[in-house]
Formats: structure tokens, C-alpha cells, sequence
């Protein structure tokens, strides 16, 4: 799998490079297209990374493939930027993409990678604790105490039993009396009606006719059913069972996975253990080789120039300086291409070797650039052979130790050979100590610096110092900062891992270019939403290289009719990335720290912590509140616009390396003043209704997960498409109040139907049509402002002469 | 007068349904029949009941099997409050319909009326008393305490009654009673 992926990233990377057409492309659609592609084959090289790096378990191996992992997912969000200017729309549909690609819609799907959570299991676990203990401390802690329920008194659970007992037997005991004097009555009957006597022959034909309608109706059914499956419309039988096979991979990726943490561990120990090892054997050795040559050095500069050279300060490198070239006049001159010199001997000394080095370009080439050095250097020949169980490379390690080693010796060598050269120089030709410009400072004062040339990337757990901080920050801010600290933060726990969590069951819109062609706007389907969210959320925040690298988004907001599941998807954000929840909705500040002082005070406090325990999502429930036009009489008091003005300051302090993330969720998007609203949110999702498809999926989904059993008798379609108009919400509470325990009990005898659903749904109101067209229409009118989310309302053909001509 | 097809009351007498949107596309027309319906409904289950056991068509039912009658309907009278019923009818052997027919009418009303007296145990109630005899909360009985507990306390049952819960309530394999199986069949079901 890694080798196609890494032609694909290959090929792909001279495409983007070498293709830079010349003259602007003038054809909106064409234009599209490429980015599209372009677009769609990263998000595929994505998917196969990722399985790789979570399923790898050679931890230096795995180190390479992270930065590339980072690289793609810059670059991908990158292209996204690009395709929402292009098309002023935030939703794209590459269905016809896909036809020519022979893919499906699952292949685009944007993968959330594993290893956000898994590397900070240990830091979120502890975190857990921690804010429970500062919940039980504060005594908000509702453990709901079970109904207390009063135990039966021996007599009575006796009585109940006997009473029931005997009403069931007198009950089986009815019906057999009923049958026997039913026969008794047909007996009666037939001796009335002039006994038509015991015809045998006829009482056998009637059996035989009846056995013989039942044994070929069952040959018919059974034939009709086989080709039923044949066609491949039933499921063929045990289709719904996990498969040995499937739970064979699984025990196989577990499995794996421990040996993955295993091996890394190991490694982090070697690189110590290493380290100390070689300083010991062979650090002796280095420190005399180079003291040699620097002696050497010395003596051929007196050679030739006549006097002992300056010793080249800790700025220009030390003795680094000195060797990289043979003539010591070029010293002083060529010191930067020094450094790029002792880069590049460094890799050709270890060819094929894993090395990173941080540029840190800006501009748009960013993600390709770090492609393009991490391509190169996966050119791994290495012979593995010997290496079946995968575990991490010694020798590598000693490579690099050696040379870090080395480093700090020649630091230590550097301070001894000042002091022989000032020696030397007093000893032989008796001169003074001169101060150059930049100043040699006594070598006495210098501590022994420790470099580390950070070239081992320490992986992301290096937030434990920062887990040290946030502890003490946390017992600190206790008190202040946790009635923001939204309780939802429950939902943070590591049992919440993935898809299930992320559960806004969605389905592929499968029309949109062909409608988009035709100018309608396709209404945007959950999972576009799902992959949304999934792109600018979930993959900047998880990630600190691609938050840094990736166009910035701040602060976003999510719309939409109520019971959607706009606040479900903020808290499956905050799982899927381990991030911490803040809750600052107007309802929930609105008495606390009044003032505006009080109010300063508290948003530093929110932000401080927000950006010590990183990555952070900070929810404001009903954003329009915060810039009401007019604040309604009932809700004065709450004060609901107290962040107005503080918004726009607090966003614009956020820089590109605190992964904190601003959500707000309402339903009444056209309350607030459009223009301060607008300014903040730069981002808006809409989040619609969900059609058919979604409604199908999700019936099913929340049967499923209520435990219920989906068998042939239950019309899921149906319930589908008839309850079109009702949310998320009230699918919930409808499978909710009709699953009970009870039923649950029953379902084998009694399969579920979809008329049951129904009474329970239909007691709910559903959003109607006038609702949903009011909604729309002053939407609308508010979204001229923003030009990336007017296009999922517009009917008709809206002015594109915005930006006809672009050059990418 | 017409019917409509979706039960026997009259069209006329069809309660309407308030459409509160016109684009609201689901409706449940309200299946209510008056009280005259429903009580010859419960006159005419009462009967039928009774017919069962009237062996020599005469519209007699033995003593003994008034228990059984009334438990057959659905209700769960516990053994002292038959006797208590009993009483008030007579002390004859036999017991003529329409008597008995008077008596009990209230005494179904009440059921069917929802009165929690003679409504049949629900099954949380159910659970949590086997609950209660399940001293290790192991989830099953065995055989001898079940018997223990009914032949002794409260209103023992007699040789037969016993038998005959054993056999409905053992499994077979483990030759203990699973009571959450058997609640399922204890309960009545509510159609």
C-alpha cells in the first residue's frame, strides 16, 4: 500500500509543480475541475497514509510518515480554500469527477485520523480526573441517585407471584375448557344439522388438500427468496453478522497496535540509552580527535599566515567553522554557506537517512515544499530483512546520536582550545588579548550550552510538561474558570472514539453538479456538512503542523433549524480532536463577573486556559444573541450582547499557534446585526434538514443503536419518506420512547413495524414548509454579505461576473 | 349509514381529526366508541366467558370454576377475595348465571375501567418481588426454593397448582427457573 501511495504522491506532486500554466485560466468549469481532481486524489493518498501510519509499527518508519500525513492534509485544506474562492460556495459536488475516476462517494470521504486521540490518551484520561475532582470539590457533582426504590416485604413479592401465578393458569386452563367446548358445539351442531356421519375419505381429502397448498406455498416462497438474493435485493441469510474474518482483523489490529506503543517506548528509552552509551565509549575519543585537529589547524595558520588564528566564536559556529573548509582565510566570509555545506555533507554522509528539517516557508508552497523534502528522503534501500519484528533501528539512532555527541564535545573541546590558542598566542608571540567586534567574550562565563539540534521531532504527548502546568493552572482557575467549563465535557471520554460518536448520519448527494448545471443549488447533504466539519475543525485543531500551516479559521458558525444536531456536532468536534469544551453562551455568563472589568478579567482567564490545554473549542450557544439588533424586553436582564465588543479583540489575539477555536450555534441566524456578526464568523455551515437518503440511514442508525432488530417486516423506507419534515431530534425521542425495555424483550416474537414509530413521531411537531421558506428567505437577504454561503439559497442564476478571470 | 374502512363505528359518528397544516400528511382518525358499544362489548365477553364452562347448557356454571372465569378475562383476584365474592352469591354448589352475572358485572367494569384492583400485576412489580426471593441475585431460582416459597407462605398453593408452575417455570437444561423468561409469560398481554 505505502509504495502506490508514495508513486501517487510522486506523480501528483510533479503535476502541481510542473503545470503552472502561464496565462490565467479563463473557464470557470475548467478550472474547477483540475482543482478538483487534484483535490480528490490527495484526500485518496490521505486515506492510505493514515491506515499506514496507524497500522505501521517501525516507530522511525512511522515518524516519516507523519510529516508527509501533515503535508497532505495542509495541502488538501489548501486546495479547499482555493475551491471555495473559486466557487463562492463552501459545498462542491464532484460527482462527475468521480464517475470518470470510477470511484465512490466513500473515497472522498475525509478520514479523521486515529492517532489525534490515541497519542493523548494518557493526557485526556488524567485531564478527566481532574475536572471531575474540581466538579465534586465545587459540589456541582449531581450524581443522580437511582430512584430509590422501596424493596418488596417478603409476603408481598409472595403474594404478587401466587396471584399472578394462578390468574396465568386459571388463564391456560380457560382456553383449553374454551377448546374442548367449541368442539362440543360443532359436534352439537353437526348432529343437528342430520349428522352427515364420519366420511373418512372425506375428512382425508381435506387434510390432503390443505397439506399439499402448504408444502408448495413453502417451495415457492423458498424459490422466490433465493432469487430474491440472487439479484442481490436481500441480503443473503447471516448477513448481518460480524464475520470470523472481520473479527479476526480487528484482534490483528489490536494486536498490532500494542506492539506499535511497545516498540515506541523501546525506542524513546534507546534514544536515551543510546545517547549516554556512546558519550561514554566513544566520547573520549572525539574529544581527542578534534582537539588533534584543531592543534593542527593552529600550527599550519601560523605556517601560513604567521600568527595564530582568531578562534571563530560560539555565533559563527565553533570549531565547525574551522572544518568545513581547508583554508582558514575563508573563515569569516563563507559562514553561511557553511552551514548549508555541513547540512548537505550530513546528507550524503547518511543516505537514506530520516532526518527532518524545519523550513519554514510561507506562502502557499508550504505543504509542497515539505512534500517534496519528505519524498525525497523516503528513498529508503535499506535491506530489512533482518528485521521481522519491525522494532526501531539502532544504528540509525546511533547515526544521529553520534553526531549530537559529537556536538556537545566540540562544545566542551571549543572552551578548552580557546584557552590553549590564548595561551599559545601569549606564550609564543606574546600578544594581547584583542577584542574583535563581535566581541570575544571571556570563555570563562560561558556555560556549557547543550544543543540539541531538535532533529528527532518529539511526538505530540510533549504536551506532558504542559499537562504539569495546566494541573497547577487548573487547581489555580478552579474556582473562576469552571462554570465554563461546560459539563458536556462528559462526553469528552475516551470510550467516545470515533464514528460512533460521530454519528450525524449523513448520505452522498449523488445529483449535485448535474444540478448545479442546471442552476438549481442542490440543498447540502449532512455528510458534506460531516466532511466540513471534519476539514475545518477537526484536522486543524488536531494537528499542530497543520493548523500552522493551513489558512486559518478562527472562529465558525453553525446554522440551522433546531433539534439538527449543530450542538452534537460541536461536542463529536471536541472528541474526535480531545479538545476541551468552553461554554460561553450568553445564557451561561450572564451574571457572572459583571462589570466590565469583571468581564475582561474573565475573558483572559477563559482565554489563558484555553490556550494552556490545547487544543480548545470555545461554544457560544445562540450567537445571535451576542449582536441582537434588539435586545427583547425578556431578556434584558440576561445582558446578552456583554461580548460584543470583546469579540472581534479576542479573535483577533489568536495567533496561528494556538489551536483554539471559536464555534457558535443558533437557530435564529437573522436576529443579529448582520455586519459585526459577519466580521466574527467568517465561516458559516449551514446544516439542513436531512432528505430522504440521510433520514433513511439515520432511522436505521438510531434503531439499531437502541437496540432494536431491523427484520423484513420493518419498512424503514417508509418511515423514511414519511417523516419527511422532522428532525434528528424527534427521530431520536421517537425510537426512544418506543424501544423500552419491554419491547426490547419482545422483539423476538413480535418483530418492530414501522406503524409503531409513528404515533410516537407524530406527536411532535415537525419543522413545516412556511417555517423552512421564512428561514430561507430572511437567510437570504442576511447573506449578501458573506458570498460563500448565498449560493445554497439562490434559485436562480446569480452574478458570477464577481471573478470570472483567475489565475491559480 | 355508511362505514368507512377502517373500523365498524359509523362515518357519522367518526370523530373529526384537527389538521393543524395542510401539508402535514399524516393522520390518525380516533378509533372512540361511545359507551353503549362498549359496554355490550364487555357484557357480550362476559357471556362468552361463562358459556365455556356452562357444560349442561343451562346457564350454570359450577362454583369451583368462577375462579377460573374470572381469572380467564384478564383479572387477577387473589385467592381470599373469591372467596370474599363468593360469599356474597350463595352457598349453593351451583350458581346461576344471572346472578353471578349481576355481581361480577362491576367487578369486570372495574378492570376494564382501569382500576388498579384487579388489573393484572404489571411486570416491573413482577421482577423486582422475584428479585426480592432471589436472595444470591444470581438471576435464577432453583427448583426448591420456588416450591418452598409458594406452598408455604402467603396463599399456598395446593399439589396440582404447584406442579403445574413447575412445569411451565423450569428450564429444562439447567433445572432452575429463569423468572425473567417466565414474567414474559406471566404478564398479560395487552391486546
Amino acid at each position: 500500500g505505502s509504495n502506490l501511495t508514495q508513486e501517487a504522491l510522486n506523480s501528483l506532486l510533479q503535476r502541481e509543480t510542473d503545470d503552472k500554466p502561464v496565462k490565467p485560466q479563463k473557464d470557470r468549469v475548467t478550472v474547477f475541475q483540475t482543482l478538483a481532481t487534484f483535490y480528490i486524489k490527495y484526500v485518496q493518498i490521505f486515506r492510505n497514509l493514515e491506515t499506514a501510519y496507524d497500522q505501521i509499527v517501525h516507530p522511525q518508519k512511522r515518524l516519516v510518515i507523519r510529516q508527509v500525513l501533515e503535508g497532505v492534509m495542509g495541502r488538501i485544506l489548501e486546495l479547499k480554500n482555493e475551491m471555495v474562492e473559486l466557487e463562492n460556495s463552501e459545498f462542491h459536488y464532484f460527482d462527475d469527477i468521480l464517475q470518470d475516476l470510477k470511484l465512490s462517494p466513500e473515497h472522498i470521504e475525509i478520514p479523521i485520523p486515529r492517532y489525534f486521540v490515541k497519542e493523548k490518551l494518557k493526557v485526556l484520561r488524567e485531564r478527566e480526573k481532574i475536572l471531575a475532582q474540581i466538579l465534586i470539590n465545587a459540589g456541582l457533582q449531581d450524581i443522580e441517585p437511582k430512584k430509590y426504590v422501596k424493596p418488596l416485604p417478603l409476603e408481598e413479592a409472595i403474594r404478587v407471584i401466587q396471584i399472578s401465578e394462578r390468574a396465568r393458569q386459571g388463564r391456560l386452563r380457560a382456553t383449553f375448557m374454551k377448546q374442548i367446548y367449541l368442539e362440543e358445539k360443532r359436534e352439537r351442531q353437526a348432529r343437528l344439522q342430520g349428522g352427515k356421519g364420519q366420511n373418512m375419505n372425506a375428512a382425508a381429502l381435506r387434510i390432503q388438500k390443505v397439506w399439499r397448498r402448504f408444502t408448495h406455498w413453502k417451495k415457492t416462497e423458498k424459490m422466490r427468496e433465493e432469487e430474491m438474493i440472487f439479484l442481490g435485493m436481500n441480503p443473503p441469510p447471516q448477513f448481518q453478522r460480524i464475520s470470523a474474518s472481520l473479527v479476526r482483523a480487528q484482534n490483528v489490529e489490536a494486536k498490532r497496535c500494542e506492539v506499535q506503543r511497545k516498540h515506541e517506548s523501546e525506542y524513546q528509552e534507546a534514544l536515551v540509552s543510546i545517547k549516554s552509551h556512546l558519550r561514554e565509549m566513544e566520547g573520549l575519543d572525539i574529544k581527542e580527535s578534534l582537539q588533534e585537529q584543531i592543534r593542527q589547524w593552529f600550527i599550519e595558520c601560523r605556517h601560513i599566515t604567521g600568527k595564530f588564528p582568531d578562534y571563530p566564536n560560539e555565533e559563527e559556529g565553533g570549531s565547525t567553522a574551522i572544518f568545513s573548509q581547508k583554508t582558514p582565510d575563508q573563515v569569516a566570509a563563507e559562514l553561511a554557506a557553511k552551514e548549508e555545506e555541513a547540512a548537505l555533507k550530513k546528507k550524503n554522509k547518511e543516505k537514506g537517512k530520516k532526518e527532518k528539517e524545519k523550513k519554514k516557508k510561507k506562502g502557499k508552497e508550504k505543504g509542497k515544499e515539505k512534500e517534496k523534502e519528505k519524498k525525497g528522503k523516503k528513498d529508503n534501500n535499506r535491506y530489512e530483512q533482518w528485521n521481522f519484528p519491525q522494532e526501531y533501528d539502532p544504528e540509525l539512532i546511533k547515526e544521529e546520536k553520534r553526531k549530537e555527541v559529537e556536538e556537545e564535545i566540540r562544545v566542551q573541546v571549543d572552551e578548552l582550545m580557546r584557552q590553549e590558542l590564548k595561551n599559545l598566542k601569549l606564550a609564543v608571540d606574546r600578544e594581547k588579548d584583542k577584542k574583535g567586534k563581535k566581541g570575544m567574550c571571556s570563555s570563562l562565563h560561558f556555560p556549557f550550552r547543550l544543543v540539541f539540534h531538535g532533529n528527532i521531532p518529539l511526538p505530540e504527548s510533549c504536551s506532558h510538561g504542559r499537562t504539569g502546568f495546566a494541573h497547577s493552572m487548573l487547581h489555580l482557575y478552579s474556582m473562576e474558570v469552571f462554570p465554563y467549563l461546560n459539563y458536556a465535557f462528559y462526553n469528552n471520554t475516551v470510550s467516545h472514539l470515533l464514528i460512533p460518536c460521530f454519528s450525524p448520519a449523513g448520505e452522498y448527494s449523488y445529483l449535485g453538479t448535474t444540478l448545479r448545471q442546471v442552476d438549481i443549488e442542490p440543498m447540502p447533504s449532512l455528510m458534506d456538512v460531516r466532511q466540513l466539519i471534519a476539514l475545518y475543525g477537526i484536522l486543524p485543531l488536531g494537528s499542530q503542523a497543520v493548523h500552522e500551516k493551513a489558512p486559518l479559521v478562527k472562529a465558525m458558525l453553525l446554522a440551522g433549524p433546531t433539534g439538527v444536531g449543530k450542538k452534537m456536532l460541536v461536542h463529536a468536534l471536541c472528541t474526535e480532536t480531545g479538545a476541551n469544551l468552553f461554554n460561553l453562551s450568553a445564557s451561561n455568563i450572564a451574571r457572572k463577573y459583571p462589570g466590565k472589568s469583571g468581564l475582561q478579567m474573565m475573558l483572559h482567564m477563559v482565554l489563558k486556559v484555553a490556550k494552556q490545554l490545547q487544543p480548545s473549542v470555545i461554544w457560544i450557544g445562540d450567537a445571535e444573541k451576542t449582536f441582537y439588533k434588539k435586545v427583547p424586553k425578556l431578556e434584558k436582564e440576561m445582558e446578552p450582547k456583554r461580548l460584543k465588543k470583546n469579540l472581534p479583540k479576542i479573535l483577533k489575539s489568536l495567533k496561528v499557534e494556538d489551536r483554539v477555536l471559536f464555534v457558535g450555534t443558533t437557530q435564529r441566524p437573522f436576529d443579529a446585526d448582520l455586519r459585526p456578526f459577519c466580521k466574527v464568523y467568517k465561516k458559516i455551515i449551514l446544516i439542513p434538514r436531512p432528505d430522504y437518503a440521510s433520514r433513511f440511514v439515520l432511522w436505521k442508525h438510531i434503531i439499531l443503536q437502541n437496540g432494536g432488530a431491523i427484520t423484513k417486516s420493518l419498512n424503514i423506507s417508509c418511515l423514511a419518506k414519511v417523516s419527511d419534515g422532522f428532525t434528528q431530534r424527534h427521530v431520536v425521542y421517537a425510537v426512544q420512547t418506543v424501544l423500552t425495555e419491554r419491547r426490547l424483550r419482545q422483539m423476538n416474537n413480535k418483530p418492530l413495524t414501522a406503524a409503531e414509530f409513528l404515533s410516537s413521531l407524530a406527536r411532535q411537531d415537525p419543522v413545516y414548509k412556511e417555517e423552512e421558506e421564512t428561514f430561507k428567505v430572511k437567510l437570504r437577504s442576511i447573506l449578501m454579505l458573506l458570498p460563500h454561503s448565498l449560493s445554497v439559497f439562490s434559485q436562480h442564476k446569480k452574478g458570477r461576473t464577481g471573478s470570472d478571470q483567475r489565475s491559480i | 349509514m355508511r362505514y368507512c374502512l377502517y373500523d365498524l363505528v359509523p362515518f357519522e359518528q367518526r370523530k373529526k381529526v384537527k389538521r393543524k397544516d395542510k401539508s402535514f400528511h399524516l393522520s390518525f382518525p380516533k378509533k372512540e366508541r361511545d359507551p353503549q358499544t362498549k359496554r355490550s362489548d364487555i357484557q357480550k365477553k362476559i357471556t362468552d366467558a361463562f358459556e365455556v364452562f356452562d357444560h349442561e347448557c343451562n346457564k350454570t356454571v359450577d362454583v369451583r370454576e368462577i375462579g377460573t372465569i374470572i381469572r380467564s378475562l384478564g383479572c387477577c383476584p387473589s385467592e381470599g377475595e373469591l372467596h370474599d365474592m363468593l360469599a356474597e352469591v350463595s352457598s349453593l354448589p351451583f350458581v346461576i348465571f344471572s346472578s353471578i352475572l349481576k355481581f361480577t358485572k362491576a367487578l369486570i367494569f372495574s378492570l376494564l375501567c382501569r382500576r388498579p384492583e384487579y388489573r393484572p400485576i404489571p411486570e416491573d412489580v413482577l421482577l423486582r418481588a422475584f428479585e426480592v426471593l432471589d436472595v444470591n441475585k444470581c438471576g435464577h431460582l432453583t427448583k426448591e426454593e420456588l416450591v418452598k416459597y409458594m406452598t408455604e407462605e402467603g396463599e399456598p398453593f395446593t399439589q396440582e397448582e404447584m406442579e403445574e408452575m413447575l412445569s411451565a417455570a423450569v428450564d429444562p437444561e439447567t433445572n432452575t427457573v429463569r423468572y425473567k423468561d417466565y414474567i414474559t409469560m406471566m404478564v398479560v398481554d395487552e391486546n
